[in-house]
């Protein structure tokens, strides 16, 4: 995992989240507003509703007035609560000019303003006058109340009002509805393109450390065990030496053959410590990952490789074939290079002195996605009780020709590096080492 | 001067070989010496899968110089592979002779009751002197 993509991730995630707190928010204020509308018109209907009642009311006051002279101050509060509830309802109304209330109180056919200004006016003027004048007036007062549509024109605003706000409701159903939508597709998009990307990285961080543990394990035990060969290994052949100096000063004067071969086992020691050396740093090479992969010629490699073991295949007698059905590979040239060596330098190695025909072939063809490349020869063969661990640190197939135990090490070493693997194909009658890689770079 | 009759040498190395053959006989204390070069070929003389010709009384040896590190059939495999022989009279006296001064390999040896000691390569003409003697003192 990137730390581009883990900044990306987290940028998402904070959006993320950013957007549902804003729709959580945006839901609560809808409704906070809606209630608030809501309540608001809650109070003008009542207040309209009232009206209907004081309308009454003050028609029955007046009555009363007119008929026993009582209740006056009752009459003008009426009419003063009258007046003050159209006051507000109507101030409320004119600032909704074009709304279906507003057409109510000031359009065809209830113009309700002007009716109940007229009927607090008539009102009024009951109260001011007196005698036949207040009779007159209690006439026009009580036609309006009684056989008019008056009642029924403030029936229509309360109607009118409620209506209204219904309207309102609705619309805060729609919204809420809409925001309630916008939240759940927010989620969804989060837990598509947010949640599961997050989970899935997780998942696979967590198991590339377990892989990666079970490797560092893997290879912590070969280096315990390298280590202890390779110190072994390296001081085995200065023991030797120093023995061959003990006898050759020892044998200097009475037998200078052997103080000769002496020497010249010394000058062997000393060569096959060389090897081991160059061995030793070539695997500690083939640890290090190297990323460029070239179109590799095995045939190139193949001819290159036999013209510096010539001298070895000559002198154990061998014919080498070369059959590369399959020339070309996308590859580390270093690696291929040195898994074809190692094959070869162990096959002339392991020449059987006791055949007439020496023969070692290196083949190689595509099977699938693969490149398989196979050195074979007709040598003294693998124990076969050995071939599953041939490909081991520091296993010897064979006690009589030396060796470091490195080299087909090496080989299953690259091999893994590139991605591939290596087998023994057949132990003896004809000996067939294997090798196998991916013919297409993995990304 | 003490005399031991017969010495096995298993060892893969044959430059060590040698080395060994010569600085035993040059000691005077060894009688015949000759050598296998694996824990398997050691094991198959003792099971009488094979043979070394012109041994005589020289098999079974009074000796075995073993070395650990070797293909096939490494020592350690050798002393278990030779600790389940059912054998008849002396049996040999186990010498470890490697090029190993590791304290692990030395822990592992000590639990097989054969082995009467560890030397480190190479023998020394005074060091196979002094293990001829011990083995003569120990066989009374």
């Amino acid at each position: 995992m990137s730390v581009g993509f883990a900044r990306t991730i987290r940028s998402y995630y904070r959006a993320g989240l950013l957007l549902v707190a804003l729709a959580a928010t945006v839901a609560f204020a809808g409704l906070y507003a809606g209630l608030a509308d809501q309540d608001r018109y809650a109070g003008l209907i009542n207040t309209s509703g009232r009206q209907r009642m004081l309308s009454q009311r003050v028609v029955l006051l007046a009555s009363r007035l007119q008929l026993s002279g009582q209740g006056e101050s009752e009459l003008a509060n009426a009419i003063a609560e009258f007046q003050s509830n159209h006051e507000t309802v109507v101030s409320w109304v004119r600032e909704r000019p074009g709304s279906p209330v507003h057409q109510v109180y000031f359009g065809a056919p209830h113009f309700v303003d002007r009716v109940a200004n007229e009927f607090v006016s008539n009102c009024l003027h009951f109260l001011a006058q007196s005698g036949l004048e207040r009779d007159r007036s209690f006439d026009r007062l009580l036609s309006q109340a009684v056989r008019g549509d008056f009642l029924k024109r403030l029936n229509s605003a309360v109607a009118s009002l409620q209506n209204n706000a219904e309207v309102r409701i609705g619309w805060l159903k729609t919204g809420e509805f809409v925001v309630l939508l916008v939240t759940w597709t927010l989620l969804l998009l989060e837990a598509r393109f947010i949640f599961r990307p997050m989970v899935n990285t997780a998942v696979d961080s967590m198991e590339q450390l377990r892989r990666s543990e079970t490797e560092l394990k893997r290879t912590n035990e070969e280096l315990t065990q390298f280590n202890y060969r390779v110190s072994h290994d390296l001081v085995a052949p200065l023991r030797t030496l120093l023995g061959q100096t003990s006898v050759a000063k020892l044998k200097f004067e009475q037998d200078p053959t052997l103080t000769r071969d002496m020497l010249d086992g010394m000058a062997k020691q000393a060569q096959s410590l060389t090897e081991l050396i160059s061995r030793v740093s070539d695997v500690a090479r083939a640890d290090v990952r190297d990323g460029t992969y070239e179109n590799v010629s095995l045939e190139a490699v193949a001819r290159d490789l036999l013209d510096v073991h010539a001298k070895a295949i000559d002198e154990a007698g061998i014919e080498v074939s070369l059959s590369l059905e399959q020339e070309h590979v996308e590859t580390s040239p270093q690696r291929m290079r040195q898994i074809l060596d190692n094959l070869l330098s162990n096959a002339i190695k392991y020449y059987d002195p006791n055949k007439n025909e020496r023969r070692i072939s290196i083949r190689s063809r595509k099977e699938s996605d693969s490149l398989v490349l196979e050195v074979s020869d007709n040598g003294v063969g693998i124990d076969p009780s050995m071939s599953s661990d041939i490909f081991d640190i520091f296993v010897r197939g064979c006690s009589e020709r030396g060796g470091n135990g490195l080299g087909l090490y090496l080989v299953r070493k690259h091999a893994e590096r590139l991605d591939g693997s290596a087998r023994v194909a057949s132990p003896a009658n004809d000996t067939v080492l294997q090798v196998s890689l991916p013919m297409e770079v993995a990304s | 001067m003490s005399q031991v009759r017969s010495v096995l040498i298993v060892d893969d190395n044959p430059a060590d070989v040698e080395i060994a053959k010569l600085l035993l006989s040059e000691s005077g204390c060894y009688g015949e010496i000759y050598s296998v070069s694996d824990g398997r070929e050691a094991f198959e003389l003792f099971n009488g899968e094979s043979a070394v010709d012109g041994l005589g009384t020289a098999f079974p040896p009074t000796l075995i110089l073993l070395d650990l590190n070797m293909p096939r059939m490494n020592g350690f495999e050798f002393l278990e592979a030779y600790s389940t022989l059912d054998r008849e009279g002396e049996p040999p006296v186990v010498v470890v002779l490697s090029s190993s001064s590791a304290v692990e390999d030395r822990e592992r040896i000590e639990v097989h009751d054969v082995v009467h000691g560890f030397l480190t390569k190479p023998i020394t003409i005074p060091a196979a002197i002094e293990l001829a003697s011990q083995l003569n003192a120990t066989n009374g």
